[in-house]
């Protein structure tokens, strides 16, 4: 990873200084890259911490053997007071690790036609080799005051692996018997090593009328760690 | 919708959902805010902006919060709740040449820049999948810039680029 820009300006009018820094990552590996999380640390002169921060970059593709850039820090400020009174004072220390996606049709299962009725998909998938997926279960509650259909939806993902992983994420969406679409929920966490963790997809405002012969389909993604990367770097006055 | 210190966060999610067909995703603080913090009314529409939303929400009742689309890509903090509705990230058939050519043309910024290998390896590809002249061209313009102001990038590495 190579530090491209990073700049500071005058304090402002609050007495803070504006910064900015981009990068650009080589991924060298056989994946394409479609995640990135970043994290940069602020220190002043006598090596401490003033600032910080972290994102993530779910809109990133970087195809294999190939190079992309992207922004290290943004929208973000340190009060002149902590760095004596200008950027130049400043260092940060950048971090960035790349992730491919591991993509997988879970599979299709029936909605809970009546209340009472649990609907399951009777089968663990493994997700990658690195994450099981423990099978999904949905049970029909009885319908909302709202008279709307109340499912209780659980899918259960288990890291097997020795491998942090920034995103899990599981979407399901509901069709109905002309595969229209009826609904969906996307939702994603993180998952350390040899942990696991409950989703419990919910999806708005479905009229019971609705869901004759409805099918959930399902289907998950990891993203798996490729590489990581640190980089200290110096600002320099924007010329803005 | 209208929001205040006694809504229901959840409320907000489905209101997202059903109007705009977006997911959110926030993590509540450990302490519960004084009634002291409570603030006014917050009216909630298309024209809303994403950080519009985040600073009051966040003020209100989260330490942060994610608005994201259907393929649970996070939207800008620019957009509007309107314009959020159709935001979708999609990557056309010149996606990794304009990436190549961004990463060079950053690169090319940073005169002290030492790996040469790495400059050769993206320009060799920008200009192996480029699709026209046009394209071609605006890769040897930016390596031009490159040689006049990177003084460890040499001609023989210039040419060797163009042998590939």
């Amino acid at each position: 990873m190579k530090v491209t820009k990073f700049t500071y300006d005058n304090p402002d009018s609050d007495g803070r200084i504006s910064l900015e820094a981009e990068g650009v990552i080589e991924n060298k590996s056989v994946h394409d890259v479609e995640y990135i999380t970043t994290s940069y640390i602020l220190v002043n002169e006598a090596g401490v911490t003033v600032g910080g921060g972290d994102t993530f970059h779910d809109d990133a593709f970087i195809d294999s053997k190939s190079s992309g850039d992207l922004s290290l820090l943004s929208w973000d400020s340190v009060d002149a007071g902590k760095i004596n009174g200008s950027g130049e004072n400043l260092k940060a220390y950048f971090e960035a690790t790349t992730y491919k996606r591991e993509f997988v049709k879970v599979g299709n299962m029936d909605f809970p036609q009546k209340v009472g009725d649990l609907s399951q998909l009777k089968k663990v998938v493994s997700l990658g080799g690195v994450a099981d997926l423990m099978g999904v279960s949905a049970y029909r509650n009885k319908d909302t005051d709202e008279g709307e259909c109340d499912v209780d939806m659980q899918i259960a993902v288990k890291n097997t692996s020795d491998t942090y992983f920034s995103r899990v994420q599981i979407t399901t969406k509901l069709m109905d018997q002309r595969d229209a679409e009826l609904g969906n929920d996307l939702s994603y966490y993180e998952l350390p090593p040899h942990s696991s963790r409950i989703f419990t997809p919910w999806l708005y405002s479905l009229k019971p009328g609705k869901i004759k012969n409805a099918e959930y389909n399902i289907t998950a993604s990891v993203f798996i760690p490729i590489e990581s990367f640190t980089v200290e770097a110096e600002p320099v006055k924007s010329e803005d | 919708m209208i929001i205040n210190f006694e809504s229901d966060p959840e409320d907000l999610r489905k209101h997202l959902k059903d109007k705009y067909s977006l997911g959110c995703k926030f993590e509540k603080p450990k302490s519960i805010r004084s009634k002291l913090d409570k603030k006014k009314d917050f009216k909630i529409s298309s024209e809303t902006s994403i950080s519009e939303l985040d600073i009051f929400s966040t003020d209100l009742w989260f330490k942060s919060l994610t608005v994201f689309n259907a393929d649970g890509n996070k939207i800008p903090p620019d957009l509007t709740l309107r314009e959020a509705k159709k935001f979708k990230i999609e990557y056309d058939e010149n996606h990794e040449f304009n990436n190549l050519l961004n990463s060079l043309n950053s690169i090319s910024e940073t005169s002290d820049y030492s790996d040469i290998e790495w400059i050769k390896r993206i320009s060799s590809k920008a200009l192996k999948i480029s699709q026209n002249e046009t394209d071609k061209n605006k890769v040897l313009l930016v390596l031009e810039k490159i040689l006049k102001i990177n003084e460890k990038f040499l001609q023989s590495d210039f040419d060797a680029i163009l042998k590939k």
